[in-house]
């Protein structure tokens, strides 16, 4: 089934005194892959900032500028609307075996290896016991809700998984970097998922409050797409930004300033299904 | 193992070099000890010293040249250039198509897993092409007399200023040695510098302006940034002293702001720019790294050489050269194990005593194990070290580096250990070799560690050149009396938006954390 989707996404700082230079990455702009289709893009900064967009060694578009003129507060919208389908069944599955040749693992070494926040974590799961790699995913995808509660504020954006792990608690970004810790122990490549995921009734027209959210992805002879932080496959509902190694590859916004501290951010997202 | 001396075989000097050893001769042992006492005179009167753990101290220069001959010297200079060109050619591929893993020429691991792999940097493309503007190549002479690569230098490489100061400090404390000899020049290498760098500018900038960043003075090669700068006629700046503003980067002087097209920049990639590098980074230019993608800054060397300089990248050179030049490589590497293969790690593991075992992420000599000078506890360390990450070390069997006479305190000769750091610039239509380089020397008996961070000394380097009629007529010891080093140009900007230090802060970052629910398909 296919879904137009508007996202709205929004992000306020506002400073306890005058920054006089800030300078900004965004990746908020959802990608035209796999069965998606970014139909428009809009990225408003104010103060008003002139913005040069790239295209990073991950294939994601980065926004980026920089505000020069004294500020207390900065905006930052950036507005997509999008055509969404649920993935395409794979169709090719491969054994542990054919995982195994040196082939396949040289060629996903990036996604093989441990990072900051993909750490290693002590877990008695065994998804070389399963019969295949899919198979292990499809274990791991319905796990591990028994191993995290989802728990905002217990954990923050720098946390790695191991932390999550340890206080069985966390939010999705948890969840993604725990699974691909336990995927890439097991020698499967995955990789870290970044966007939006609408949750209303799917009403046409209707505004729906939300966060921006992260999943996984795990070579089973093809990329599956799962989300663990729910438990369910990936379907039109999922809104694609940004793949990478892990959080700090796909960060939706990462900058720094000078001037004052900052006081208070706020985030929103709206989404609304328009078809 | 004996080393070869390259000056003297049994005794006798080898040919070109009667005239020198006779001249070294009546200077003799006191000439020696006096003239090392003009030496560290001029030395520190110059300002020229090399920090050593925090000390300052002169680089001595030690009174007897190296020679090189001539065909030799050509030999050399064609093996740097298609070292350099091949390099060149993986850079590109490597931040570009990647189309040597298609081909599978190197192990995807291996540059995926190196911290010298700068995924930021991917896509940024150079104006002229050119990413190596400056290159270091270290070589060391085998027993064989074979002139070998050790390791390549594509970053910062330091060392040159001790080139041109060593020829300028011999001729003004042992001028006699020059008598019959054509050497070839190397002042002009800040020249050859500015003319590449200008060359390295972002198109349509007909007259651009470079300048040349420095961490600052607490850096041991600050001397060298403040006399390069100096002898091209450019801005030494540090970070703070540029910002960038849409894209563009500007220089704060106090006449107001002046867009800058180059940075010839002495500083690691790390501290180049906090937004994709170290956060806390004060050193460098924030934004400067989008300014260069978007083609408005070319820094030089370009952001992720040291991809290309990984000791573990190293033992691939001469298959790279052929890749991509279809040539084979005229420039023998050392021999060198890799620890990722298990039978050579076996043998390495089996045979520490005789090899030589080097962190790959190490420079400057530290962390060296020698396997013949170690201890048994040492050899165990490191046993332990390479078995618990045998990617981050390789291993070279030990090569007895060649020796030159050297002058020892007491005045007499000794054969010392040296190697040899020949500098390369490209301009992006030819990559031209500075005749010479530096060749550091080893000044305690048997080390063969000749780092100037691990207290080596240096040699004036000569290549003689093919015009065989005699004296050269560069060499003039007035040219000195105008004392060039002690000018105090190192210019001290002040901006008014200096952004202090304690006020930088990163931006706050949002945790993804879009709560689970229970959703219908729709």
């Amino acid at each position: 089934m296919t879904w137009r989707l508007k996202v709205i996404h929004t992000t306020n700082f506002q400073y306890e005194s005058e920054v006089t230079a800030s300078f900004n990455e965004a990746r908020m702009s959802p990608k035209n892959v796999d069965n998606q289709f970014l139909i428009q893009h809009k990225f408003k900064v104010t103060p008003s900032a002139s913005i040069y967009e790239y295209v990073d060694y991950f294939n994601t578009t980065v926004n980026s500028f920089d505000v020069q003129t004294p500020h207390t507060a900065l905006k930052i919208v950036a507005e997509s609307v999008v055509e969404t389908q649920t993935p395409i069944e794979p169709t090719r599955f491969i054994t542990w075996a054919e995982l195994d040749s040196q082939t396949t693992q040289d060629k996903f070494a990036e996604y093989l290896e441990l990072t900051q926040l993909v750490d290693q974590i002590t877990t008695s799961f065994a998804l070389r016991d399963q019969d295949s790699p899919l198979a292990a995913v499809h274990f791991l995808n319905n796990s591990m809700r028994e191993q995290i509660m989802y728990t905002p504020g217990a954990t923050n954006v720098y946390s790695p998984a191991s932390e999550a792990w340890e206080k069985r608690a966390g939010v999705c970004q948890d969840f993604t970097h725990a699974s691909l810790s336990i995927l890439r122990a097991s020698g499967i490549p995955a990789r870290y998922i970044s966007g939006y995921l609408y949750h209303g009734d799917g009403d046409i027209g209707e505004v729906v409050v939300g966060e921006s959210h992260s999943w996984v992805e795990a070579w089973v002879g093809q990329w599956l797409p799962f989300d663990p932080t729910n438990g369910r496959p990936v379907a039109e509902d999922h809104v694609i930004v940004a793949k990478g190694r892990d959080y700090h590859d796909v960060s939706p916004l990462k900058g720094i300033f000078s001037g004052g501290a900052s006081r208070k951010t706020e985030v929103t997202v709206a989404l609304t299904r328009l078809s | 193992m004996n080393a070869l001396d390259e000056f003297l075989i049994d005794g006798i000097p080898t040919r070109d070099l009667e005239m020198l050893w006779e001249t070294i001769g009546k200077i003799g042992t006191h000439g020696f000890i006096s003239r090392a006492k003009q030496r560290d005179l001029y030395l520190s009167m110059q300002g020229i010293t090399f920090t050593l753990s925090g000390v300052e101290r002169p680089l001595p220069v030690d009174l007897v040249p190296r020679v090189i001959a001539v065909s030799e010297w050509q030999n050399l200079e064609r093996g740097i250039k298609q070292r350099i060109k091949a390099l060149e050619a993986f850079l590109a591929d490597v931040y570009g198509d990647q189309e040597l893993f298609k081909d599978g020429i190197v192990p995807k691991a291996l540059i995926q897993s190196s911290e010298h792999f700068h995924r930021a940097a991917h896509g940024i493309k150079p104006a002229n092409g050119v990413r190596i503007h400056v290159a270091g190549i270290d070589l060391v002479r085998d027993q064989h007399g074979t002139l070998r690569v050790l390791e390549d230098n594509l970053r910062s490489p330091s060392g040159v200023s001790y080139v041109l100061e060593n020829r300028r400090t011999m001729a003004h404390v042992v001028p006699e040695l020059f008598n019959g000899y054509a050497i070839r020049s190397v002042d002009e290498y800040p020249e050859r510098l500015i003319a590449a760098l200008i060359a390295a500018a972002p198109s349509g900038v007909s007259n651009p302006n470079v300048v040349v960043l420095t961490p600052g003075v607490h850096n041991s090669a600050h001397f060298e940034h403040a006399f390069l700068a100096r002898r091209m006629g450019v801005e030494l700046v540090e970070g703070r002293d540029l910002y960038c503003r849409n894209n563009k980067v500007f220089m704060r002087t106090t006449q107001g702001s002046e867009e800058i097209h180059v940075v010839y920049r002495r500083i690691d990639d790390d501290y180049l720019d906090p937004i994709h590098f170290k956060p806390d980074s004060l050193l460098g230019i924030p934004g400067v790294l989008n300014a260069a993608r978007a083609n408005n800054v070319t820094i030089a060397n370009g952001v992720g050489n040291g991809i290309a300089d990984d000791k573990a990248i190293y033992a691939y050179v001469p298959k790279l050269i052929e890749y991509y030049l279809n040539e084979k490589a005229l420039l023998p590497n050392v021999d060198t194990y890799d620890l990722k293969e298990s039978d050579q790690l076996d043998y390495v593991m089996s045979n520490l005593s005789e090899l030589v075992v080097k962190p790959v992420a190490g420079s400057g000599g530290y962390g060296i194990t020698i396997g013949p000078k170690a201890s048994k506890k040492e050899l165990e360390v490191v046993a332990k070290e390479i078995s618990t990450n045998p990617r981050n070390w390789v291993a070279q069997p030990l090569i007895a580096l060649s020796t030159i006479p050297t002058v020892q305190e007491d005045g007499t000769l000794s054969p010392r250990h040296v190697d040899l750091r020949p500098f390369a610039v490209n301009d992006g239509k030819e990559i031209w070799v500075l005749p010479g380089g530096l060749t550091r020397v080893a000044l305690v008996e048997g080390n063969v560690v000749v780092n100037s961070s691990q207290g080596g000394g240096s040699k004036d380097t000569w290549v003689l050149s093919d015009e065989t009629q005699a004296p050269a007529p560069a060499i003039e010891v007035a040219v000195l009396e105008s004392d060039p080093l002690k000018s105090d140009v190192v210019p001290q900007m002040q901006g008014p938006d200096v952004l202090p230090i304690s006020r930088l802060h990163q931006q706050e970052e949002q945790q993804q954390q879009s709560p689970n629910t229970e959703v219908k398909d729709a």
